[in-house]
């Protein structure tokens, strides 16, 4: 059951997936959280992971980076078992984080968290990149970023994970909480980066995930319960009224 | 979480006596003047001697207070460095009271728990505006605020680093004297017995049960439509006023004051008997009281004797400084058996021993689990 | 006046020394969220490591100047090197546990200063220090010593120091970051575990600096040098404001002249004072002077 290898568009893609998920099972606390989540990310492709608020979506990222490591199970980026690996060395291997709630460093300006986030050896010309993408963030480099409006600080956040050269991007709910006109600007950005990098995308706006979602998956009650092209997903309204319910936004 | 641990108590053997549990070690420790017994070793002389009986009752007098001080602690979840100041509060007050206002018994007690009550309302309502370790901290400061205030000596009243001595004249005849040891032995146990009666009654009343949910979750209880805040500061007052019921005791079986009662060293060292003993019960505390005392004493005079003597400086030092090897203890203990002797009794078969002794047994680790 | 000088000096002087002290508890707590009761003893061991540096260099009652010289290497290396151990060897295994983490410090702080006692034995010994550090300068007509002036040089030095690496360095960037959200720090590929023993190390360091200037501004040492002016650190980060340098500095001015003035009153009046102003500010600014809200 894999993304990958579920829809026609997919099958286009030749070689190793950059991520692969085995039957990952995670707890928190208590709670049997995921439960055997099995899912792949093609290289150069967006992947999204649907699914109602609870799913386990957002464990299933933190699983992939470290933050809530999988009981049991295997993660493999780039063919390398992750499963075990503390956060910051994931990361290094070129992962792009963008978390649910952006989480930028609000006592820290513009300009330090993008430094903070690049790392040792990061090419420089990166930040131009970043500033040309989103020129508000140039403007506001020496701003505090805890006084910035949510759509700013959602662009600090991609900021963030663009400011290296990464394998794969994990986004989580990019669209939480922003305007409708905000979320439109988010949406064109990571549509002009989408090719030139690998996204697994965690989106409960259906629109933001059509326009730029390839594959998806979907998750109900921690596990993955369908797989395919994102197109197919969003044009069948009986699964979504299955999986996604009230949580799906359009 | 209960209904398992009843099964396991009608399964075990000891399960059918566990009543008579604490019964049977409470006519041994009622028993202990009438016990000419000769444990070498461990006691020097008979049991029943003056010194041993000492020994013990100051181990009762301390239990009482590390047992105030883990209401506070293992079942609310709270931690004060300021224990000290109520404890010392009733070592010091009755002193001066009796001392230098020459007051009678009575009225000194008196006087004695109502400003023990008043004082912890005042540092709880003060302190319990700050959370977490800024909440350890204040009472700290506030402790030592009253450590140097004995230390210091306003106007001749405390003695200073001298301490002060208790007058004989206004106490009872049976109190005074090497003679009467085995009335203030009795004395102290009956008040370790009624302040662990109260305690058990405490901790099973819906206050009670509030205090457990603040440590577990003191959001939690806010969402229920509680204030946290008051139910933190009830457990504060009656722990501190139970510190001072200790101090008192403390007080008689010494015949005197000392600053060291009042130290911030004081606190840490009931800290390590609830450590020592496991904040998840009532008993450990006390029999971790016990322990600490006995050992503390012990110590010095294992380190006296010629074996010892014969170590090299680098062994037998650290034995004559218990302070250093209970520093060691703390560590071990906090990494490899945070639930104390309580917790090592609950986790085997010792289990329904530590429910008969009246214990909250939980499953999981009883840790405090304050905001810190 | 020259009385007015000479308790204003002092006064700064012990708040230098409190500062060295809540500097390091306020950076640890500030990124770890430790509340550290080894900090005491690490600054006792700062003080025992100076003394017998000095007396290694040069015997007798009068320091040299090569020995204090080379203590301000050896007292802030040996407080680095303990904290250093304490954080790697006990302190990591318990960051699920944030309560028994403060448990675990206040029995290093019981057995560390202990130690000390079984070593040199518990009385109190006299530091000897440089004649010229010893010595007094006339300053408006006061007579005040030369530590003073030396400690309250040391803590502008430090102060401006740890402003700097707070700003301009990438451990001072991971520190800001890490005290507002640990897991996002470690999110963007940094390793906080490093950080975490960096920085409990610099605090460490910290106060062994503050062990070596606060055994001169006695002028004499002993085991529990370090618990008692740990409590007086507590209130100066207290009052500060927890995790702000700069707000630690401010209280610690205030608390060190409060101290002295008071004391000059009456002996106790100083310490009194000092605990009516931090129940004043728990009253009105819980947070502390310059604490962010939390």
């Amino acid at each position: 059951m894999t993304a990958t290898a579920a829809g026609p568009s997919a099958s286009a893609v030749a070689g190793e997936p950059i991520l692969r998920l085995t039957d990952v099972h995670t707890f928190i606390g208590e709670s049997h959280i995921l439960q055997g989540v099995s899912f792949t990310v093609a290289p150069g492709r967006v992947t999204v992971l649907l699914g109602r608020n609870g799913a386990g979506k957002t464990t299933t990222l933190r699983s992939i980076l470290g933050l809530a490591p999988a009981a049991r199970g295997a993660i493999a980026l780039d063919g390398r078992d992750i499963t075990r690996e503390r956060p910051h060395r994931i990361i290094r291997r070129g992962v792009g984080y963008v978390p649910e709630d952006r989480d930028v460093f609000g006592g820290l300006t513009v300009a330090e968290n993008l430094r903070l986030a690049q790392r040792p050896g990061a090419p420089r010309e990166r930040l131009a990149l970043v500033h040309d993408l989103f020129p508000d963030l140039a403007r506001r480099a020496a701003q505090r970023a805890g006084s910035l409006s949510g759509g700013q600080q959602q662009m600090v956040a991609i900021a963030r994970a663009l400011i290296n050269e990464n394998r794969l991007l994990v986004i989580d709910e990019p669209s939480k909480g922003l305007a409708p006109v905000v979320v439109t600007q988010v949406t064109e950005a990571l549509a002009a980066i989408k090719g030139t990098t690998t996204i697994l995308l965690v989106e409960q706006n259906l629109a933001m995930a059509r326009a730029l979602g390839d594959d998806a998956a979907i998750i109900d009650d921690g596990r993955v319960v369908h797989t395919g092209p994102m197109a197919a997903i969003a044009a069948d309204e009986a699964l979504q009224a299955r999986y996604l319910g009230a949580g799906a936004r359009n | 979480m209960r209904g398992e641990h009843e099964l396991m108590g009608v399964h075990e053997g000891l399960g059918r006596y566990r009543a008579l549990i604490p019964v049977a070690v409470l006519v041994a420790l009622l028993a202990v003047p009438a016990l000419p017994l000769r444990l070498p070793g461990l006691f020097d002389g008979p049991l029943n001697s003056p010194g041993n009986l000492q020994l013990l009752a100051v181990g009762f007098a301390l239990g009482i207070a590390a047992l105030s001080y883990n209401l506070l602690f293992g079942y609310t979840g709270v931690l004060s460095f300021g224990h000290a100041l109520f404890f010392g509060a009733g070592v010091y007050l009755p002193t001066i009271a009796l001392r230098k206002w020459r007051w009678d018994l009575g009225p000194a007690l008196a006087f004695t728990l109502l400003a023990g009550v008043l004082l912890a309302l005042a540092v709880g309502a003060l302190a319990l505006r700050t959370k977490g370790v800024y909440f350890a901290m204040v009472t700290l400061a506030f402790a030592q605020a009253g450590a140097v205030l004995v230390g210091k000596d306003p106007g001749g009243l405390t003695g200073g680093e001298e301490g002060l001595s208790l007058p004989t004249r206004p106490l009872p005849r049976w109190m005074v004297g090497v003679v009467n040891t085995d009335n203030l032995y009795w004395l102290t146990l009956a008040v370790l017995i009624a302040v662990y009666l109260l305690a058990l009654r405490l901790i099973t009343s819906p206050a009670g049960h509030v205090w457990q949910g603040i440590r577990e979750n003191e959001g939690r209880v806010e969402l229920l439509g509680l204030r946290p805040y008051l139910f933190k500061l009830l457990a504060f007052v009656i722990s501190g006023a139970l510190a001072t019921v200790a101090g008192i005791v403390y007080l008689f079986l010494l015949s005197g004051a000392n600053p060291r009662a009042v130290s911030a060293d004081f606190t840490v060292t009931l800290l390590l008997m609830v450590i020592i003993g496991g904040s998840g019960s009532l008993w450990g505390p006390v029999a971790g009281a016990l322990l600490y005392h006995y050992l503390n004493v012990r110590l010095t005079v294992w380190a006296g004797t010629p074996a010892v003597a014969g170590l090299p400086a680098i062994l037998g030092q650290p034995l004559r400084d218990p302070l250093f090897i209970f520093g060691i203890v703390f560590i071990l203990l906090v990494l490899f058996f945070p639930r104390g002797l309580a917790g090592a009794f609950a986790g085997r078969r010792l289990r329904p021993l530590a429910r008969a002794l009246g214990g909250t047994v939980p499953a999981r680790e009883p840790r405090p689990r304050g905001e810190i | 006046m020259s009385t007015f000088i000479l308790i204003a000096l002092t006064g700064l002087a012990l708040a230098a020394m409190y500062f060295l002290l809540a500097a390091g508890l306020s950076l640890i707590f500030g990124l770890m969220d430790v509340l550290n009761f080894a900090h005491g003893a690490f600054f006792t061991w700062g003080a025992y490591a100076a003394w017998w540096t000095i007396g290694q260099v040069s015997p007798g009652a009068r320091g040299s100047t090569g020995g204090f010289l080379l203590a301000l290497l050896v007292a802030p290396l040996v407080g680095a090197a303990l904290a250093a151990a304490v954080e790697v060897g006990l302190l990591r295994r318990l960051y699920a546990r944030p309560i028994y983490q403060v448990l675990v410090t206040l029995g290093v702080g019981l057995a560390l200063s202990q130690l000390t006692s079984v070593i040199w034995r518990p009385d109190a010994r006299p530091f000897p220090q440089p004649a010229w550090l010893a010595a007094t300068s006339t300053v408006l007509g006061a007579r005040v010593p030369n530590n003073r002036f030396l400690l309250i040089g040391a803590a502008v030095v430090v102060l401006a120091g740890m402003l700097l690496f707070l700003r301009k360095t990438r451990y001072g960037l991971v520190v800001r970051a890490g005290a507002e959200n640990r897991e996002m720090v470690q999110a963007l590929g940094i390793d906080v575990d490093r950080a975490f023993t960096v920085v409990f190390a610099l605090g460490g360091a910290l106060a062994g600096l503050g062990g070596l200037f606060g055994a001169a501004y006695f002028g004499a040492i002993d085991p529990h040098l370090g618990s008692v002016n740990l409590i007086f650190a507590f209130i100066v980060v207290v009052i500060g404001g927890l995790g702000s340098i700069g707000g630690s500095a401010l209280a610690a001015v205030i608390i060190g002249l409060a101290q002295q003035f008071g004391n000059y009153y009456t002996t106790w009046a100083g310490d009194f004072v000092v605990v009516l102003l931090l129940a004043v500010v728990l009253l009105v600014r819980p947070r502390g002077l310059l604490g962010a809200k939390h």
